[in-house]
């Protein structure tokens, strides 16, 4: 992969690309078919609907290249699976690869290994499969609700999807490369590349045990279909339970190392503090940070949001959709008193420990006003979503329970 | 859109692509993408020859995919103003994230065309610098 880049980019290439953008602003209309105002806690809260992307349905425009799409909350409404044409976009790098020839697609395993590789999509099919629910979600997913606010992909908290992953373990494909002693991580890489040479090629790593543990695994399947190109086709990692930075799209390399992983994105960005919570003071410095990791419980309503109206004395049904992080959903519970009691609800069909999973209940509002609920995960692990937002500048790994408020007419 | 495949070296030819042709084909105003497999435009031999192409095992078939991005959407508002975040930054991103952004000071705006400069090694040139900042840091006395 090292050595396959072109050369750098000119400034006169970046002119050039400047003022065709003018030339396009001038003559090209909006395409925006619609627009929706998140429920963020300050300006600007307007985005563009789009539905422009290939194999994508509409979607929320975070930014149009390289491509950050939400997926509109209603989506989530349907059921624990997100649909592949609705399913939440981000990449880093401009340079994604807009065709790919099943034909030539090669996967590489190499580094700190016995028999370097090199497979085709045709020997990666023939392998053992496994199939797997698992949610995939942002590390900064609801970073736009962090306040103070942070700088970053200002999504609500539609970065985030459920499917169900079609593919093989990864402790296969290693075992087949033949992993030798001392190796200590895993890192993978995907087709995507930086528009500018010398910045650093988007690649993450896991340890060594972790790689192996039979859960981690290579999908060339999603909820039954090929992946979309923009959600890693054709081949995706997947790591269940842990955030999506993990999760490499267009996976065509995998190099065993035998020193730990220095390169940007492990020993710089996606860093937490190491504190519960991955919480700090905004403005604090000083603390140990860890690379993201694992995720937490969280919770959402998915049928009613602020401002719905229901009639008093009338019961209502509730629901919406959990999950456990890296650990299975042991319950939803929601409160309609601020958080001084919560009453259990009836959770849907187990589709597996990392899946979203649909919860319900009815409520009869009391009387006249506004009625705020909330709604709060808790684990198998017996780990719950806690009453106070967490903040870290990098806008990562928000938990908190979630609340809407109904008006009773 | 790419008019010459070369199998081999997927990665160059996409990125050669993409700077090579940008202009035209944002001069051309932007072709609504297709939301099937192949792009109906792409009249290369060889693009065609796999956009057909198909690999099965197991029970899955997985079809070869041929698609385009949409356009990256509107400059940078503000006419002179925004000349030098227009010129410098649009090559990498497009401008929609950074209008969507809360309203940062000055130092967080500088810290991130500082990132962008040092570690992403975006080619902005030191006297775009204060330019960029003074229009990011004023966004919101629009």
């Amino acid at each position: 992969m090292t050595d396959t880049r072109g050369n750098l980019v000119s400034r006169r290439h970046f002119f050039h690309a400047a003022g065709a953008f003018a030339a396009m602003a001038a003559t090209s209309p909006g395409r925006a078919d619609d627009f929706v105002d998140l429920d963020l806690p300050s300006e600007p809260v307007r985005r563009e609907l789009t539905s422009a992307f290939p194999q994508k349905g509409q979607m929320i425009l975070q930014r149009g290249r390289p491509p950050l799409l939400e997926t509109p909350f209603e989506v989530f409404d349907r059921g624990v699976f997100t649909p592949n044409d609705q399913f939440f976009v981000r990449w880093h790098w401009a340079v994604i690869p807009q065709e790919i020839d099943v034909a030539t697609f090669k996967l590489a395993i190499h580094g700190h290994v016995n028999n370097p590789l090199s497979l085709t999509l045709a020997d990666v099919l023939a392998m053992p499969r496994v199939e797997m629910a698992a949610v995939n979600q942002c590390s900064g997913n609801s970073r736009g609700q962090f306040q103070p606010r942070v700088a970053g992909g200002q999504w609500d908290n539609g970065a985030m999807g459920n499917a169900r992953w079609t593919g093989v373990r990864l402790r296969d494909l290693l075992d087949r490369a033949g992993v030798k002693a001392g190796a200590i991580a895993v890192r993978f890489n995907g087709l995507d590349e930086p528009v500018v040479d010398g910045a650093p090629d988007f690649m993450k790593s896991l340890d060594i045990d972790h790689a192996r543990d039979g859960e981690v695994m290579v999908a060339f399947a999603m909820n039954g279909e090929q992946l979309p190109l923009l959600n890693g086709f054709p081949l995706r990692l997947i790591v269940p339970g842990w955030y999506s930075t993990y999760w490499i799209k267009t996976l065509n390399d995998i190099e065993v190392l035998d020193a730990p992983d220095t390169n940007y994105w492990m020993a710089t960005a996606y860093r937490i503090p190491d504190t519960p919570h991955a919480n700090v003071a905004p403005g604090q410095t000083g603390f140990k940070s860890v690379p993201i990791n694992r995720m937490v419980p969280r919770s959402f309503f998915t049928n009613v949001k602020s401002g719905d109206p229901v009639r008093s004395g009338a019961a209502v049904l509730l629901r919406g959709i959990a999950f456990g992080g890296d650990r299975g959903v042991a319950q939803v519970e929601i409160s309609t008193d601020q958080g001084q009691s919560w009453q259990n609800t009836s959770l849907g069909r187990d589709e597996g420990k990392y899946s979203f999973r649909q919860w319900s209940t009815q409520i009869t509002p009391p009387q006249s006003g506004k009625l705020m609920l909330q709604a709060r995960c808790t684990n198998t692990q017996g780990e719950a979503q806690p009453a106070k937002p967490n903040w870290n500048g990098g806008g990562f790994m928000r938990n908190v329970i979630e609340s809407v408020e109904l008006s009773i007419i | 859109m790419p008019k010459e495949v070369d199998r081999l070296e997927p990665i160059e030819i996409v990125r050669a692509a993409l700077v090579a042709a940008m202009p035209v084909i944002l001069a051309l105003g932007g072709t609504l993408v297709l939301g099937s497999e192949a792009s109906a435009k792409d009249d290369s031999t060889a693009a065609t020859a796999a956009a057909l192409n198909s690999v099965s095992g197991g029970g899955t078939t997985l079809r070869s995919v041929n698609v385009e991005f949409p356009d990256p959407g509107r400059l940078f508002p503000g006419g002179d103003r925004a000349e030098a975040i227009n010129n410098n930054c649009l090559a990498c991103h497009s401008a929609g994230m950074v209008l969507t952004q809360p309203y940062l000071s000055r130092a967080e705006w500088q810290s991130e065309v500082d990132k962008m400069r040092n570690i992403y090694k975006a080619p902005i040139a030191a006297e775009d610098v204060a330019a960029i900042v003074d229009y990011l840091a004023s966004r919101e006395n629009k």
